[in-house]
């Protein structure tokens, strides 16, 4: 099943639709030569964007995409990620709709910084936090001298 | 269906039903604590997954989490979300286990600053009940603390790491207070529970079970003292019998089959949002504006802590989401100075970076961030580079923030939703201008090449107090100086709902002194308790 099919609700994505998301986010976060890492236009990143949307976030995804389309016309349909106007015209849309900008920036943060090859580009381990846990410094609390020498600063209350 | 009266009836098992109902097993009174939540398995926090993140069956927004034990709360008309969780440890699940006192001057606003009220009860009264809830609890922290008269840990402070040696450097070099924070988190072995290994997500719930929450603390030991705990039991209303008194009450089990539970004692632990909604909810013809609530104040003088954060970003690494997110507070700014253009004060937690996705969320979303190929190392130069400074700024009550029940917005069973109305005062707004500027000034002290504003944060009304207070004053107050509600002389409440100021600091550990200080006096009186 693919993501288009994925999507919770009534409603499904079209593909011109889904063509529009994948163009938003390889805008965000494009290619990487440096890194060796894809944009997040690519599979199976893109499509992790629409399921991990589901009930809750679906209809605001949805209806986010058609009102860009609906604004910017038929020159959005199949535009690509490298297309400095339609960087522009998002830049501005989600300027005049922060919650749409907030749900598609997080749930497309969490669809590319949770793919393995980024991960592990970033420095990560491909594991659970729990039960390995990680290593925190212990620190000097002789830091804590000057506060002592001040003495008490709590207020004094009779009874 | 019509079960055994009991003598005593704990309406909610979190962090204050959970302390009273331990304190009352020492009675040998028959004790049964309903809660409308599940027991929470810790293989099922978001930490023993990779995508931990993004769970958020675990959010702290109940209207983000829906979970069928949740209900519905509306927030239309308030500056502050809530944050609750239902299920046995209540909102201990998701705190941080940042477990500070209040200090001995919040008890005293009216006399000492010309605002807010006076307690009925001083610091001294419920010192002896921190003490005690503290060796049940295992607190992590340093004697010596300037910020308080003298109090003890059980165990080390929390580790410093990079953070907190940083920010701690930036604390001396301006002369401001810091200290290690009291926290509910194992730094060693405590009582069977094994020590923190730095997850990092402990408002996600503690999978290492390291964060002190009332289901692993008070509640075994309350199970094996004899106390009862029922689960999933949603309590629709107190009910109340032709003399005035509480009689026990109606709830729904998890097949949404109604019980009537009887009992000679009913204390009601469901959090500043939760009690007052059950009391409204309980109306009838002798208490036709809910229940205990002849003053008019059930509900009403709703505090949050307003909140702000201060993120910087550093060039160095940090600790990222390495350790427990609490690890130092300043105290310097929490007694009144006029002088700054507002009243009371505020306390400093200094927070820990975030994980990987939720630093690119948040930096995405803040506009940190370049597009296209530009991201990627703009992006690097945040991995564990940021560390904040969160400003809890005491709010004081006030009538118009309240809570009371929607008229249409109801839970799964039927029963009317609570509905918040909370504004942010101009006193608090000055206090949150000058704590964020403060917070700006030691982040940019510490090193931080740039500076992040969330002022104030929505999503953090984690702190829910005031909505039945305590007092002498049967008009200006909704229960007596040990919880028992004025009109209803077998009615006690022992939840945050019971402050009369919020201090500036975490509620959780003066919440469950307050139910440790009630069972006490419910225990000294039982001769003449509804005298």
């Amino acid at each position: 099943m693919n993501a288009i099919e994925e999507t919770s609700g009534a409603e499904r994505l079209s593909e011109a639709e889904f063509s529009v998301i994948r163009a938003m986010a390889g805008t965000v976060i494009g290619p990487s030569l440096e890194y060796g890492l894809p944009g997040a236009d690519e599979e199976p990143i893109s499509s992790r964007i629409v399921e991990s949307a589901g009930e809750r976030y679906g209809e605001i995804i949805r209806l986010g995409i058609r009102r860009f389309i609906a604004d910017g016309g038929p020159a959005l349909e199949g535009a690509a990620a490298d297309d400095p106007a339609f960087a522009s015209r998002l830049r501005e849309f989600m300027g005049k709709h922060p919650e749409f900008a907030q749900h598609f920036l997080r749930l497309l943060a969490r669809a590319y910084y949770q793919d393995p090859r980024v991960i592990v580009s970033c420095g990560g381990e491909l594991k659970a936090p729990f039960p390995g846990g990680r290593v925190l410094e212990a620190g000097d609390w002789s830091l804590l001298e000057p506060v002592r020498d001040r003495g008490p600063i709590f207020r004094e209350v009779l009874k | 269906m019509r079960a055994d009266k009991v003598d005593v009836l704990v309406v909610g098992g979190g962090a204050s039903g959970a302390a009273f109902a331990w304190s009352m097993a020492d009675t040998r009174m028959r004790v049964l604590c309903l809660e409308q939540g599940d027991w929470i398995n810790q293989n099922s926090y978001p930490t023993n997954g990779m995508d931990w993140e993004s769970r958020e069956d675990f959010h702290f927004d109940p209207n983000v989490r829906g979970r069928v034990t949740d209900y519905p709360i509306n927030v239309e008309e308030s500056d502050i979300r809530i944050a609750n969780f239902n299920g046995v440890g209540g909102g201990t699940i998701l705190y941080a286990g940042h477990y500070p006192r209040l200090h001995p001057s919040d008890f005293r606003t009216r006399t000492l600053d010309g605002v807010g009220d006076d307690w009925p009860i001083d610091y001294s009264t419920l010192e002896p009940y921190y003490d005690e809830d503290s060796r049940i609890t295992g607190v992590a922290g340093m004697t010596g603390d300037p910020a308080y008269p003298g109090k003890s840990a059980e165990m080390p402070p929390i580790p410093l790491g990079r953070s907190g040696t940083v920010m701690a450097n930036a604390f001396n070099s301006l002369g401001w207070h810091w200290w290690p924070t009291d926290c509910a988190i194992n730094t060693q072995q405590y009582e069977g529970r094994d020590k923190c290994v730095n997850l990092g997500a402990c408002c996600s719930g503690c999978a290492q079970g390291a964060k002190a929450s009332t289901d692993i603390t008070y509640w075994p030991l309350a199970l094996r003292a004899g106390v009862e705990l029922r689960t999933r039991c949603r309590v629709r209303e107190i009910t109340v019998g032709s003399d005035g008194m509480a009689t026990g009450v109606i709830y729904f089990d998890k097949d949404g089959v109604e019980h009537r539970q009887e009992a000679e004692v009913v204390v009601v632990a469901c959090n500043g949002v939760g009690t007052p909604r059950l009391l409204l909810n309980s109306r009838s013809g002798a208490f036709p504006n809910g229940l205990a609530n002849s003053s008019g104040l059930v509900g009403r003088n709703l505090m949050f802590h307003p909140f702000a954060m201060v993120r910087g970003l550093f060039d160095r690494e940090l600790d990222g989401p390495r350790g427990p997110h609490k690890s130092i507070s300043c105290h310097q700014f929490y007694e009144t100075d006029i002088a700054r253009g507002f009243v009371r004060g505020f306390a400093f937690e200094m927070h820990r970076g975030m994980g990987l996705v939720t630093t690119m969320a948040q930096a995405l979303i803040g506009g940190k961030l370049p597009w296209g190929a530009a991201h990627h190392r703009a992006a690097r130069a945040r991995i564990d580079r940021v560390t904040g400074i969160l400003a809890v700024c005491e709010d004081l009550p006030e009538l118009h923030n309240r809570v009371t029940l929607d008229p249409t917005l109801k839970d799964a069973h039927g029963i009317p939703a609570p509905k918040i109305q909370y504004k942010i005062s101009d006193n608090s707004a000055r206090m949150m201008e000058f704590a964020v500027r403060r917070a700006q000034e030691v982040l940019l002290v510490a090193g931080a090449v740039e500076t992040e504003i969330e002022a104030p944060m929505r999503y953090a009304g984690w702190h829910l107090l005031g909505t039945a207070r305590m007092g002498r004053d049967p008009k200006t107050s909704v229960t007596n100086e040990w919880g028992r509600c004025h009109d209803i002389k077998n009615l006690f409440i022992v939840d945050g709902s019971l402050f009369v100021t919020a201090g500036a600091v975490n509620p959780t550990r003066t919440i469950q002194a307050l139910a440790l200080y009630v069972a006490s006096s419910i225990k000294s009186r039982l001769a003449n308790l509804f005298d």
